[in-house]
């Protein structure tokens, strides 16, 4: 009897074990065919970028990666790539280099489009397809392709390990603009490194489906992309205006989980309002923390979990500027309506100038950056650096510091500031007035003429 | 304990029925030195709980101290205990060390006696402590010198040993390095760092000149040239600031230290010159707080104070700032100041004679009103005025009270309220003071098996926090 079994399960096994080998190689089959399918369109970019956080300007070379969309030579990457980029040089998967120019960069969902400049070029472009990222399954095989590492024409290879990660918090890119609030991601153990920012994240038929973005230090096999569906969206607004404008209304929602009782509402029915920015439509609208948002413009809104707070700001931003908005809220426990007016949101963060003889960076003030450093209001000019060492240094300017006025002159904005710089010249002391923290300050710039060299002392 | 000892004890009895200047004539040279300076000092064992980041633990720390009194005063190094009741360290940011839960003396025969904890003063971080009645005279009391030095002269300082050696502490010789002008007259003590704290000076002859102490209140700041963090220079302060200090120990809970109400910058002559101005220093005043003594006194932001009772003021760099902080603070609560005041606008420049009515300075966070509460395992306490000063709130928007501590594991941490939050709601109710969040907790208590919706604010947000509760 025992040994019956025995045989039984050697049989047993053999005839599962013949399929297995059979379909492993249609899988790696595949596999081949989705890379094939991509590999054409991947691109390696090197990117130089000005960054200001040293307190000057600076150039470096960056490396990330992307793909090409189109045959005229559109590509996707990163914002955190290219989106501040001054040139471009891109390998193409033949290991030809062609130039690029940067079409248009959205910090907010850390996409960029890139175009590049084939007039020179001899091979053929192969575009990609792009498949549809509402459509895919938690442990769905997937191939991450990049240049991790700058090791460019990277394959990696795994499964979708979440459709829907959200993530809580303030994030930031190198830059400083606050992004990833309009989407939730797609996770994956792909092996996903830096360089591989831009890629594309491939299905088995060879369709794209995200935009490799992010990974995590000190761990292993998480990585996150963006789903190609937002791409879709973003890049097409970019090839026609060059930026994405939101809708802007300034509300913050949380998730109304655990909470319904006590606010008196419904479950699975509508957004809790965290905050109200200062001077925001919304508090012009007269809503205030503690309300819950049951319809936006006659639609049922709702966010009982987390994760389906981004789709709430998206809704938010998609709609019409300075058009009147019908809100059906709850207001301690009565349904009641708001008229808001959403408007421009504007850049997130103003542009940069590096006042060199003075020892600092500086950048001009949006609404936005007003809200986030909690500035009285725009006028001035924010100091993002002083240059370490320099005069401004010396003369204790911080970062955060608001400039009101240099000497005796009002400053209204950055360009303000810049021709003043310009038609100063080598003037000795310059006394700025600063706004810190709620207090005045008096900062008074010695620039002796000249630079200081690196690491002398004064 | 060793023969030793106890051999020390009974000369130290002996000392006690004859005190005089030259007990150890026996000895000779040094150690005759030695001898003298060790009957007064002690060791001052402390036990505390320090606060980071909403969690607490408990620390200790066994520091040099100086027998000053004939009523049992001991001073000691208060570097670590000062920030509790520093009144600038009132946000969570910081590590904060609460009074200490004990205090015990030892003196040179090795006899320990508990003490009870005065406190620190604020500008030089010297301690307080008091010895029991019953042994109030049993430590010698130390009488400083004043001796002028130069520029170069040695002198000697007692730097403690660790805990199980015997002597207690090793002579050190130093040199007067710098003599120090600005911020304040001090011998600088160049090979000496902050560890020295509180070691006493003493002259080649045996006089006690002081203690060493950390220039102005900056323990360290950042050297900008890449040498990470600059060590401040140590000195001995002059006697006769040390004898002020010594007459007037902080009081426990009496906040009798004079405050204005002001940010403050130091008038850099140069900067008083972009209106033709000519000072000789001065303080810019940068912010006035609603309702203080200097908004009642018309002072306004921007103005520049330039003479204080009719006297100039020499403050040119904000490193001198602590010098003006500690006249003010030193004129005490119901003082009257005369301000001579510059208010420099556009075209012009008007000159003001203001006067100013000091308050009390505000409660440190470390003395604000606090309450646990043993089921959401959270302790709360009163906003204080350095909150709202760090974090740049707006007093008439934001009122509520301070998430202290929270214990880990416990409902409030589950819940997710975090060290730092300023609970704004509890429920419905708004809570100014803990006073009023003790009241809704009782009320709580009764009502069960609610949740208890706390509005915070964090990251300079309104929040909501959902803390279930689970009573018993």
């Amino acid at each position: 009897m025992k040994g019956l079994t025995c045989s039984l399960l050697t049989v047993l096994s053999l005839a599962i074990g013949l399929s297995p080998v059979l379909a492993q190689s249609q899988y790696q089959e595949q596999i081949y065919r989705a890379r094939d399918r991509v590999l054409p369109a991947l691109i390696h970019i090197q990117p130089v970028v000005i960054d200001y956080m040293t307190g000057r300007e600076k150039k470096h070379p960056v490396v990330g990666s992307g793909v090409i969309l189109s045959t005229d030579g559109y590509a996707v990457t990163n914002y955190h790539v290219a989106g501040k980029a001054e040139r471009i040089i891109c390998t193409l998967s033949d290991r030809e280099q062609v130039p690029a120019k940067l079409v248009g960069g959205d910090p907010a969902t850390d996409i960029a489009v890139i175009k590049l400049d084939l007039s020179e070029y001899k091979g053929k472009i192969t575009p990609v397809v792009l498949g549809n990222s509402d459509s895919l399954d938690v442990g769905q095989s997937v191939l991450a392709m990049g240049s991790p590492l700058a090791l460019s024409r990277s394959v990696s290879m795994g499964v979708i390990s979440t459709v829907n990660r959200f993530f809580p918090g303030d994030i930031r890119l190198p830059s400083g603009e606050k992004t990833g609030q309009y989407n939730n991601w797609l996770q994956t153990d792909a092996a996903i490194n830096p360089g591989n920012s831009g890629g594309p994240l491939v299905n088995l038929d060879g369709e794209v489906i995200g935009i490799n973005t992010r990974g995590v230090f000190f761990a292993e096999n998480i990585g996150f992309s963006i789903p190609i569906n937002v791409v879709k969206e973003v890049t097409r607004t970019l090839i026609a205006y060059g930026k994405v404008d939101r809708s802007w209304v300034g509300v913050h929602a949380q998730p109304l989980q655990d909470m319904e009782s006590f606010f008196g509402a419904d479950a699975n029915r509508g957004v809790l309002i965290a905050s109200v920015d200062p001077g925001s439509p919304a508090e012009e609208a007269g809503l205030a923390a503690g309300d819950i948002i049951l319809k936006y413009d006659g639609h049922d809104v709702s966010a009982r979990f987390e994760e389906e707070v981004p789709a709430f700001y998206q809704m938010i931003a998609s709609s019409p500027v300075n058009q009147k908005v019908d809100l059906t809220i709850l207001a301690g426990g009565k349904e009641e309506h708001r008229i808001v007016t959403p408007r421009l949101m504007g850049d997130l963060e103003g542009r940069d100038f590096d006042f060199e003889r003075w020892g600092f960076t500086a950048r001009s003030i949006t609404t936005q950056m007003a809200i986030d450093y909690r500035l009285t209001d725009t006028v001035g000019v924010f100091v993002t650096q002083a240059r370490m060492p320099g005069p401004a240094f010396t003369a204790d300017l911080q970062r955060g510091d608001v400039i009101k006025k240099v000497d005796k002159q009002p400053i209204n904005d950055l360009d303000q500031l810049m021709q003043i710089y310009q038609a100063m010249g080598n003037e000795n002391k310059i006394l700025l007035t600063v706004h810190r923290r709620g207090d005045i300050r008096f900062v008074l710039i010695k620039c002796n003429g000249g630079e200081q060299k690196e690491g002398e002392h004064e | 304990m060793n023969r030793w000892i106890g051999y020390g004890a009974v000369i130290a009895g002996l000392l006690f029925l004859a005190p005089g200047p030259d007990v150890c004539a026996a000895t000779s040279g040094r150690q005759a030195l030695y001898d003298k300076i060790d009957r007064i000092l002690v060791t001052v064992s402390y036990k505390a709980q320090m606060t980071y980041m909403g969690e607490s633990e408990d620390i200790e720390g066994r520091v040099t101290g100086l027998s000053v009194g004939p009523d049992g005063l001991i001073i000691f190094d208060g570097t670590t205990l000062g920030t509790g009741t520093h009144f600038a360290s009132g946000g969570t940011g910081m590590p904060r060390v609460e009074k200490p839960t004990s205090v015990s003396v030892t003196d040179w025969t090795d006899k320990t006696y508990d003490a009870e904890f005065i406190g620190v003063d604020q500008y030089s971080s010297i301690a307080f402590c008091r010895l029991p009645d019953s042994a109030k005279n049993a430590i010698a009391t130390a009488v400083f010198d004043q001796v002028d030095l130069g520029l170069g002269d040695k002198v000697l300082v007692f730097w403690m040993l660790p805990e199980s050696f015997q002597p207690r502490f090793q002579l050190i010789e130093a040199a007067v390095t710098a003599m120090l002008a600005q911020p304040e007259k001090y011998y600088l003590l160049g090979e000496l760092l902050a560890d020295f704290t509180m070691a006493p000076v003493v002259s080649q002859e045996g006089k006690l000149l002081g203690v060493v102490t950390p220039v102005t209140s900056a323990v360290s700041e950042y050297d900008p040239y890449g040498g990470g963090m600059m060590s401040a220079p140590v000195g001995i302060m002059p006697v006769e600031q040390l004898r002020k200090i010594l007459a007037a120990p902080p009081v426990p809970g009496d906040f009798k230290q004079g405050w204005m109400g002001i940010s403050l910058q130091a008038l850099d002559p140069e900067i008083a010159s972009f209106w033709d101005i000519t000072v000789s220093g001065g303080i810019i005043v940068s912010d006035i707080i609603a309702r203080s003594p200097a908004e009642k006194a018309g002072l306004k932001a921007g103005d520049f104070i330039v003479a204080l009772d009719g006297k100039p003021l020499e403050v040119k760099k904000d490193a001198a700032l602590p010098v003006f902080q500690k006249m003010v603070s030193e004129q005490g609560a119901g003082a009257k100041l005369d301000l001579t005041v510059l208010r420099p606008s556009d075209e012009k420049v008007d000159t003001l004679f203001l006067t100013l009515v000091l308050d009390k300075a505000p409660v440190a966070a470390g003395d604000a009103p606090s309450y646990e509460d043993k089921n959401f395992d959270v302790t709360l306490r009163d906003l204080v005025f350095a909150d709202y000063n760090n974090r740049n709130l707006d007093p008439d928007k934001i009122k509520g009270v301070m998430v202290d501590k929270r214990e880990a594991g416990g409902w409030a941490d589950i819940g997710g309220l975090d060290p730092g939050d300023i609970v704004m709601k509890i429920n419905d109710q708004t809570v100014v003071s803990v006073k009023e969040a003790k009241e809704v907790f009782s009320r709580l208590e009764k009502d069960t098996g609610r949740e208890v919706v706390f509005m915070v604010w964090r990251n300079n947000k309104t929040q909501f926090v959902n803390v279930k509760t689970h009573w018993k």
